[in-house]
């Protein structure tokens, strides 16, 4: 099973202000000043940032209606079961903006749980635009076989247990790779970190 | 003897303790010196800390040379964030013989990094590429380097400063025997030795040339009531808003000292020195006369420090020379030796000189040694600033690097930055390459950014137009008041309503300061506020950020007005105990809910993340708690606040217990047996107001 790494500069990534703002608990009543903070911390938040994903193109293998093998172990789900039903094939992948945002968020935590707030969310506003590109960039290089992606499924969705990490992280070397780690509480470092599956189905 | 990383990231980010990952690496090196190891290979470090961790395993348990070689992302940095000059810092303090790079990356993305490399370091260099990496171009692989082509690359890194060259992950034996027929006519560039001061943290490296760099005082407890105060009652948010502060205000070294008599030094700064480095990036100046604190301190330093101080007196030599050319670190050497201070510059230079002479013997080098020529105040000693002047000049031109603490010139006399500032001035115009100083006085700033400017250490003059706009804009300061007051409607209330941190404490400044009694403001003003704001959250009429906007408002009021309280009557008895459970590193709810806590008079002990059931246990019991509050962000954690709350049941049935976090519901709660559960912060708020019968 081959390794492939994906990388995309934090500038190039559109990460749209109103969706830190979401995340941050606004509901469309943020003032001039919050959106000038959140764009401040967003650019910090760039500034720092390394993306890279890691993943692997894995055939499924159908143990039965609950159980999938995806080429490096056996997962029980029938949440997953079910949304790789059409699937020919799966992308399998752990991606990160790296520590900058950690510290950041860390560096205010006792000071002020606001600016916290702010780069936190700005922070799950950039690793979600760096997997959107990524799945885009699947997207792309599928078009070709005939492939199309569906929207990534992490594992906690449904009765995907998050445990799965375990296996996932280690069949793509995440931690070596792109210096991901998963702690015994199945907790990521860095904290803003994606590990999913990626469902191709073909185009009709 | 091999060493590649554990796989466990260390604390602060991680759960293995740095002695621990030393114990786990010393376990190796002792295996592999008794079994006849010729050297040991410390490789493929993505976390710059773990690689000190490895240094200090092997140089501590046996006498082997030691290569250390870490990893390099596309960046030129660490996972951890450390950049080369901050990485070659730290090794070459901690005494490596060989340094270098693996993994990671292809020979070719590698050669800017090495060209870099070699130019920094006094090192051989060992250097193994991975044979590229697998990329998917159009749904095909476009996969690696070949044995060719790497070979080729490689040979680029020898010309460029390599030493040492082989291959990583996915190279072959083919690739090493094109690389050795590749090289084999080569000759090695060679090893040049580099004359820079500069110390580092876990982030960056800071160079001690020209432009002075600015240490920041304020963590020194010295003339600091409230410093010491927190030091004592281990106070950890006030001293790293110090830190954070400092930072903002243009400090590029901290200055660390915890000395305070009652308490327990070593141990203060073994807490104090991760904690810091935590929230700030910038390097730190170990500052303390016990030698137990400092070399705690040094050890689990991330980074080079500067190590505040030695002097010329025989038993400091003997003491502190030896932690400092184990840990590695900038000397700062103090002028004075058994005689005490001398009155002049030459005998000031004449003790320098025998630091020198002291240090070398223990292997360190004169261009890792500060000299302070010592400031004292010019209202007991009249030639005081002369002769400082003097030593600097005679430092200055022998090529040596200085650093004073430059407003000891002033004490006893009125408006002290006034002479500060100027002798400030003087002094860097002498040639002072650091100075501890207070980054937040402005007139030290203004001589300071005037100084870079002038003496084009400050290119486009960007960094005096930065400041002095700045000050243009603050100097606009009272039209931005007005504006402010009336967006506040004119009231303290107002300010809090609004969230607007700077007026809320300006009008608690002025109402203070027109007799207004400190109770009449919490009752009449804050509280009320607070009320309107909580209100308007839970009927979701205003939402997180401007909650927690209102809510900082008024902790900075609250700040002001503790100030004007009498000690004893500062604390309210209505103490709540918080943590974030074992196991689970997220603690932004939980710090939210602390600041409304705070904000409604109750004194929170926070126990921080990631905390032991017994310790929650053990916090109770001390100091009589009635409510505990538990957070918990992810599932998996949730069993660690269940053990949690059926410790306290069984040990402490009086206290409560109220809980919160994302997956959390009150059916949860009600499962594993908590008092209460809280969907957000008022309604833990509401909660601890039922508890304390209000």
């Amino acid at each position: 099973m081959s390794l492939f790494i994906y990388q995309k500069s934090a500038a190039e990534l559109d990460a749209p202000l109103k969706e830190t703002l979401r995340y941050m608990g606004f509901r469309g009543d943020a003032q001039e000043k919050d959106e000038q903070t959140a764009l401040k911390a967003m650019q910090s938040v760039k500034e720092g940032s390394s993306p890279i994903a890691v993943y692997t193109l894995n055939g499924i293998k159908r143990v039965n209606k609950c159980e999938l093998d995806l080429g490096f172990g056996s997962f029980y789900s029938k949440d997953l079961s079910k949304y790789l039903k059409n699937a020919e094939a799966a992308v399998c992948f752990a991606a990160t903006i790296g520590m900058h945002t950690d510290m950041l968020v860390k560096r205010y935590a006792e000071i002020s749980p606001l600016r916290s707030l702010y780069y936190s969310s700005a922070g799950t506003n950039l690793i979600e635009a760096f997997c959107d590109a990524f799945c885009e960039n699947i997207a792309e290089n599928m078009r070709e076989r005939g492939l199309k992606p569906r929207g990534r499924f992490s594992p906690g969705y449904g009765d995907f247990a998050l445990d799965c990490q375990y296996d996932l992280l280690n069949m793509l070397d995440a931690q070596k790779r792109a210096g991901i780690y998963l702690n015994d509480n199945l907790l990521m470092t860095p904290v803003k970190s994606v590990t999913a599956v990626v469902a191709l189905e073909r185009i009709i | 003897m091999d060493l590649g990383p554990t796989g466990k990231l260390l604390q602060p980010l991680g759960p293995l303790g740095f002695e621990e990952a030393v114990e786990v690496f010393a376990q190796i090196v002792r295996c592999g010196a008794a079994n006849g190891a010729d050297f040991i290979l410390i490789e493929t470090m993505t976390n710059s800390l773990e690689l000190k961790a490895a240094v200090l395993a092997a140089k501590e348990n046996c006498d082997l040379p030691v290569v250390a070689s870490f990893m390099l992302d596309q960046n030129s940095k660490l996972m951890t964030g450390a950049d080369i000059p901050a990485v070659i810092a730290m090794l070459e303090g901690l005494r490596v013989d060989i340094l270098g790079i693996n993994c990671g990356l292809g020979p070719d993305k590698m050669l800017d990094m090495v060209k870099e490399i070699y130019s920094l370091t006094s090192l051989p260099i060992c250097v193994c590429p991975n044979a590229g990496l697998p990329q998917m171009v159009d749904g095909k692989t476009v996969f690696n380097v070949g044995a060719e082509e790497f070979a080729e690359q490689s040979a680029l890194l020898a010309k460029a400063g390599a030493r040492m060259l082989g291959g990583c992950c996915g190279t072959t034996p083919a690739h090493i025997k094109a690389l050795s027929t590749a090289i084999a006519e080569l000759h090695p560039q060679p090893i040049i030795k580099k004359d820079y001061t500069v110390i580092s943290s876990y982030t960056h490296a800071v160079y001690f040339d020209k432009k002075p760099v600015l240490i920041g005082e304020r963590l020194n407890p010295t003339g600091k009531p409230k410093l010491k105060e927190a030091l004592k009652t281990g106070n950890m948010a006030y001293i790293l808003e110090e830190a954070v502060r400092q930072q903002e205000h243009g400090a590029m070294v901290l200055d660390v000292n915890a000395g305070v008599p009652e308490i327990d030094e070593a141990a203060t700064m073994a807490e104090l020195i991760p904690r810091l480095q935590a929230v700030t990036d910038l390097p730190l100046q170990i500052d303390t006369g016990d030698l137990d604190a400092m070399e705690r301190a040094l050890r689990l330093y991330h980074g080079k420090p500067m190590i505040n101080s030695v002097c010329g007196k025989e038993e400091s030599l003997k003491a502190v020379l030896p932690l400092a050319a184990k840990y590695g670190g900038v000397l700062v050497a103090l002028t004075l030796d058994e005689k005490g201070i001398p009155n002049s510059a030459a005998e000031r230079i004449a003790i320098a000189e025998r630091i020198i002479a002291a240090a070398r013997e223990y292997g360190i080098e004169e261009k890792d040694i500060i000299f302070d020529p010592l400031t004292l105040t010019v209202s007991s000693e009249a030639e005081s600033a002369n002769i400082t002047l003097d030593a600097l000049t005679m430092l200055n031109a022998a090529g040596r690097k200085s650093s004073l603490g430059v407003s000891n010139i002033s004490f006893g006399l009125p408006n002290r930055e006034i002479l500060n500032s100027a002798f400030f001035t003087m002094a860097m115009d002498r040639g002072l390459n650091a100075a501890i100083m207070n980054p937040m006085s402005v007139e030290m700033m203004k001589a300071y950014r005037a100084f870079c400017a002038l003496r084009n250490l400050d290119a486009q003059c960007s960094e005096y137009i930065g400041f002095a706009s700045a000050l243009t804009v603050n100097n606009d300061v009272l039209q931005q008041k007005q504006k402010a007051q009336e967006i506040a409607d004119n009231s303290l209330s107002g300010a809090i309503l609004h969230g607007m941190k700077e007026s809320a404490e300006a009008f608690t400044k002025t109402m203070l300061a027109e007799g207004k009694l400190p109770t009449q403001l919490i009752d009449e003003d804050i509280i009320p506020a607070l009320n309107q704001v909580g209100e308007g959250f839970e009927k979701q009429r205003i939402f997180l950020p401007q909650l927690l906007s209102s809510a900082e408002a008024a902790k900075a009021a609250f700040e002001i007005i503790k100030a004007q309280l009498p000690q004893n009557s500062s604390g309210s008895g209505r103490q709540i105990v918080l943590a974030t459970v074992k196991g689970d590193i997220h603690d932004i709810g939980k710090n939210i809910v602390k600041v409304l806590l705070e904000n409604y008079g109750f004194d929170i002990i926070d126990l921080g993340r990631d905390v032991a059931p017994e310790a929650v246990i053990d916090c109770v019991k001390e100091h009589n708690i009635r409510l505990v509050g538990l957070s918990s962000l992810m599932t998996t954690t949730l069993p660690a606040m269940a053990e949690t709350i059926k410790l306290l049941k069984d040990e402490c049935p009086a206290c409560k217990t109220m809980v919160g976090g994302a997956v959390l519901n009150a059916e949860y709660a009600e499962l594993i047996k908590a008092d209460s559960y809280g969907r957000d912060a008022m309604e833990a708020v509401r909660y601890a107001q039922s508890i304390f019968g209000e």
